[in-house]
Parts: C-alpha cells; sequence; structure tokens
C-alpha cells in the first residue's frame, strides 16, 4: 500500500510560516523509509499528514493532496485511515485511551474499534504481548507502568492492528537499549512481510541498519532522499547537510582515523557495526 | 555525610508491586551520578524518593542530613529540583513564563529575585523567546526545555534529570551537555536518568545500573562496559565504539572517540 503526496503545504492554525512547504513525495508499497531533520524541521507534521491527523485532527491550511493506496485523506474519514495507517505517537502518554484498567483491555480497545471477533481479538492481543516481551504487563494499570513500559504498550495497541502502513514517530525515544533494538527488529520484521515503514528517528546509529531510504527535512522541506549507503558511505553527497543531522558514529570516527593517518578509505566509510569491525581489522597500510 | 544518603530503602507501590527491593546509595556534594536500567527496573521510583515525591516502605532516605519521612514536597523541592520524565505532567500553567514563575514564588524569592531569575534560566535553556506562548503548543523537545528551566529557577542544589533528552536531536543533546556541564560548574549535585549511554559517558563517570529494584552496579563506565553478564542481566548493551573496541581486543572499552584512537594505536 503506496503514499503519494502531491505539491503539500501546510500551516498550523495561529501560525504565518508554512510547516511543510511543497513536498512531493512517492512511499512505494513496502518500503522502510526514515525520516530524519533537526526539532521543527516538519517531521511529525508530515508523520500528521501521511495518518490523515492533518486535516481531520489538527486543522490548518492545507495545499495539495495526500493519498493513500490511491484515496484522497481528505475525503476518507480518520476511522477509515486508520484501518490501513497505524501511528506511533512521540508520547506514549498521549496514544492510551484513558478509559480502560489493564494493559489488556487497552491492546483490545484497538480491536474492538476494528470490528474484530473475540476469539481472534484475544489471540492477536496475547501474541502482541508475548511478541514485545510485556506479558507480565498483561493485567497492569496502563497508567501504573514506568515510561517505558507505556511507550511498549503504546507501541504493541497500534501493531496488535496489524496496519499495511506503519508510521512511528521516535517510538523508542523512552526504551532500553534491548527494548530498542527489539522494536526496531519487530518493525523489520512487519516490513519483511510487506508492510511500509515511515519512522521518524533521532537514533541514526540504529536507523542506518534497517532503512532502505533516507528522508532529510529542513525547514519543511525534503532536501535529500537517498539509500544510507548513498547518503553516508561516499559522503560527498551528505556534507552540504552536516548542520542538519549528524552521521552514524562509526563514519565519525573513520573521519578522525583518517585524518591521524590510521585508516584510508576505500570502500567508503563504515556505516554500522560489521563493517567498522571488517574495515578497522585491517593493519593500516599508511 | 554525603548530599544524598539512601539507607536499605524498599518501596511497594499501593497495588502491590515490589518497586524497590533494598537500595543503598551514597551521593556526594557536587556530584555527576547516572542512573541507567532496563525499563521498570525502579529508576524513576527510586529518584522520586529523593524530593518526597515516594516515602520509603522501609529504610531511610537523608537528604542533606534530613530524613525525607518528616519533611513535606514543598520543603524539599526547596533543596532537591525534580525535573519529569514526562514534561506534560509539569506544566500547567497559562505561558510559559508563568510556568517558570510558579517554583521560585512558591519557595518565597521576592519578586525581583524572581523576574531576573526567569530572565536568566530562558536564556541559559534557549526558551527566551517562547516566554509568552502557552507551553500546550508547544512541540515535545520544547515542552522539555520549559521543564527543565521551570525548575532551575528556583535554584535547588540538587538535580534530578528523568530522562531529559528523549526527543532532543543532536543540537538539543549537546547544549544539555553544556548546560549540565555549566550546573556542575556551579557546585550542584546532579542524578541524572537516561539510556542513552553515550550522552551518559559526555556528563558523568558513575554509572549505577539498577536491576529488578536493586544496585547491581556502581562503578566508571569503563569498567561497566565490560560487564557482559551484568549488562545482560540489566537489559542494556554497550554503546557501539566501546564495543567495537573490545571487539577489535582492545584491553579496556574506549568511552570516545580519541580513546579509541589511543587504544587503536598501542595495538599496533
Amino acid at each position: 500500500m503506496g503514499i503519494n503526496i502531491k505539491d503539500l503545504s501546510f500551516i498550523y492554525p495561529g501560525s504565518e510560516k508554512k510547516a511543510l512547504k511543497n513536498i512531493d513525495l512517492n512511499i512505494g508499497d513496502g518500503e522502510f523509509c526514515c525520516i530524519l531533520g533537526k526539532n521543527l524541521a516538519g517531521k511529525s507534521t508530515l508523520c500528521y499528514t501521511i495518518t490523515g491527523f492533518i486535516p481531520h485532527f489538527f486543522k490548518g491550511k492545507i495545499e495539495g493532496k495526500v493519498l493513500i493506496d490511491d484515496l484522497d485523506t481528505t475525503d476518507l474519514p480518520l476511522h477509515k485511515i486508520v484501518t490501513k495507517v497505524g501511528f506511533v505517537l512521540q508520547n506514549p502518554f498521549n496514544q492510551l485511551s484513558g478509559s480502560k484498567f489493564t494493559v489488556f483491555e487497552e491492546l483490545a480497545f484497538s480491536l474492538e474499534n476494528l470490528g474484530i471477533f473475540r476469539n481472534e481479538m484475544i489471540e492477536r492481543v496475547e501474541e502482541i504481548l508475548k511478541k514485545l516481551k510485556i506479558y507480565d504487563l498483561k493485567h497492569r494499570s496502563p497508567y501504573e507502568l514506568s515510561g517505558g513500559q507505556q511507550q511498549m504498550v503504546a507501541i504493541a495497541s497500534i501493531l496488535v492492528m496489524k496496519p499495511k502502513i506503519l508510521v512511528l514517530d521516535e517510538p523508542t525515544s523512552q526504551l532500553d537499549p534491548v527494548n530498542s533494538k527489539l522494536i526496531f527488529s519487530l518493525v523489520e520484521e512487519l516490513n519483511n512481510d510487506g508492510v511500509t515503514i515511515v519512522i521518524a528517528e533521532h537514533k541514526i546509529d540504529e536507523i542506518v541498519e534497517f532503512a532502505d531510504r533516507i528522508l532529510l527535512i529542513e525547514d519543511g522541506k525534503i532536501v535529500l532522499d537517498d539509500s544510507p549507503n548513498e547518503v553516508f558511505k561516499t559522503f560527498s553527497k551528505y556534507k552540504k547537510y552536516t548542520k542538519y543531522m549528524r552521521p552514524p558514529c562509526f563514519v565519525k570516527l573513520a573521519q578522525r582515523m583518517e585524518r591521524e593517518g590510521l585508516w584510508k578509505k576505500n570502500n567508503g566509510y563504515p556505516i554500522n557495526f560489521e563493517q567498522a569491525k571488517k574495515e578497522f581489522s585491517k593493519r593500516p597500510t599508511i | 555525610m554525603p548530599k544524598i544518603l539512601v539507607e536499605k530503602l524498599k518501596f511497594t507501590y499501593p497495588s502491590g508491586l515490589k518497586a524497590l527491593k533494598g537500595i543503598d546509595l551514597k551521593i556526594e556534594d557536587s556530584e555527576s551520578v547516572v542512573i541507567i536500567g532496563e525499563n521498570g527496573s525502579g529508576k524513576t521510583t527510586l529518584v522520586k524518593h529523593f524530593n518526597g515525591l515516594l516515602k520509603p516502605t522501609s529504610g531511610q532516605v537523608w537528604i542533606e542530613n534530613k530524613n525525607t519521612k518528616d519533611y513535606s514536597i514543598a520543603e524539599l523541592s526547596k533543596t532537591v529540583g525534580y525535573i519529569f520524565q514526562n514534561p506534560e505532567q509539569q506544566l500547567f500553567k497559562e505561558t510559559v513564563r508563568e510556568e517558570l514563575t510558579f517554583g521560585p514564588k512558591n519557595i518565597g524569592f521576592s519578586g525581583n529575585k524572581t523576574k531576573s531569575r526567569v530572565e536568566k534560566i530562558a536564556k541559559m535553556t534557549n526558551i527566551y523567546n517562547l516566554l509568552d506562548l502557552n507551553p500546550r503548543r508547544l512541540n515535545f523537545f520544547q515542552k522539555q526545555w520549559v521543564a527543565i528551566a521551570s525548575i532551575l529557577t528556583m535554584d535547588p542544589k540538587i538535580l534530578i534529570l528523568d530522562e531529559p533528552n528523549t526527543s532532543q536531536d543532536f543540537l538539543g543533546v549537546n547544549k544539555l551537555i553544556d548546560l549540565i556541564k555549566h550546573l556542575l560548574k556551579s557546585k550542584k549535585t546532579l542524578i541524572t536518568i537516561t539510556h542513552d549511554l553515550n550522552f551518559a559517558s559526555k556528563i558523568s563517570n558513575r554509572f549505577v545500573v539498577v536491576s529488578d529494584g536493586k544496585i547491581l552496579l556502581d562503578d566508571p563506565p569503563q569498567n561497566i562496559f565490560v560487564r557482559q553478564k551484568e549488562l545482560v542481566q540489566a537489559n542494556l548493551i554497550s554503546p557501539p565504539i566501546p564495543r567495537l573496541g573490545i571487539s577489535l581486543g582492545f584491553k579496556y572499552p574506549p568511552i570516545s572517540n580519541k580513546d579509541f584512537i589511543n587504544m587503536y594505536r598501542e595495538l599496533r
């Protein structure tokens, strides 16, 4: 299920500044895109447009079109959009319904709204609790959990709906490194099963492992759109954008090694652990 | 007498959840301590005892020689500022300026002193241009800065930062590191909870690892990053650069790129 954005601009109510400026973007079925950019660049706003929160929840001045599965989100009510697009919000606290007494009920609530049969509902909730390794939280109140646990439940409440497009806005901000890795791997697994992924992230070191495509937003515009390999390995494209994002930690290390004459770039900079290990295991030749 | 002294602290929530199972901890004046550990391990529950938001089920917590059992949150918050993990739970005023004024006014700062603190802190935390806006209309990372500023205006000697960097971009994280270094220079005692071990090693040389309501390790980062068994137990992973160093056969995990390069040279 694809996303087509045509000449999209958006101004929040009470503001005069365009939060998004003439965005043209096609995300194909099954792609894994990562939105990078500084705070206030427009990452969350772009997420809101893909998920229908704009224009249905945030009113404002909108120009252009967003098509999900060839349907215009302006014409499609939010309760129809959520059957296609799942949205994990930046603040998990805002994702919880506020009306359920246990984690189990919270997760079932998502499915009740989709009209899923009881037996399947129970099965799906149990399955997602196990997958996210939060089964022991099943009977706990969503409001008596730690911040990180709450974030896991918020993610689960979306994954349980099995959306064809999954949009995640900094989904692992409060997670410990192991849970963070678990979520990234689960998202990758869903992507392998054909789910389209759009994720806004600051965790560049983790995300380069998974994303097919990096979209860099600056001041409401997409200024860079390429594969992580192209963006960071050759670095030529990246140079212009150092003010807007930092490179993966191994690229930074390799650059310093290069400057100190300890390492020579042959196949580009290493962007992940395996590449870095391979590159730096070789004895320096200079 | 240490700034913070925790003795045999146990805490059970009303639901019956045993969150802390016997904590002993000593934090000295002007120290910077980082608390790390898996989600739900008890980190936030522990620090909520430092300003009296929670009182021990058993055991004692002493802040500057005062037993928290005998003092109210209002009294303790003159000494201990707690910056919530979720800024939305901390912000409730109509403007950012009122938000920053509320604390110092409440603990009895004069009108003039309050005004000058608000101005100074707003500049220091880069939110001066937001002072007349409604905090609810801000972005999450801006709310995080407002929450930090609204505590700093009270000028507490002890500061608790509960995951302050969760939605900051790399520039924001650098600003936060600068702010923390500045606070340490002015002799504040800092306790920071974070999952970002790279950020952690830039602001502290003492990592306290909490696991299942107990303190598992309390050491400098280079000693922590080699304790594979405990790291697994606490659901932690060493940051990439230390991990890379160890996998290349370095004797100790390098904490910074500079460390890495020095150790790499030695290895040759």
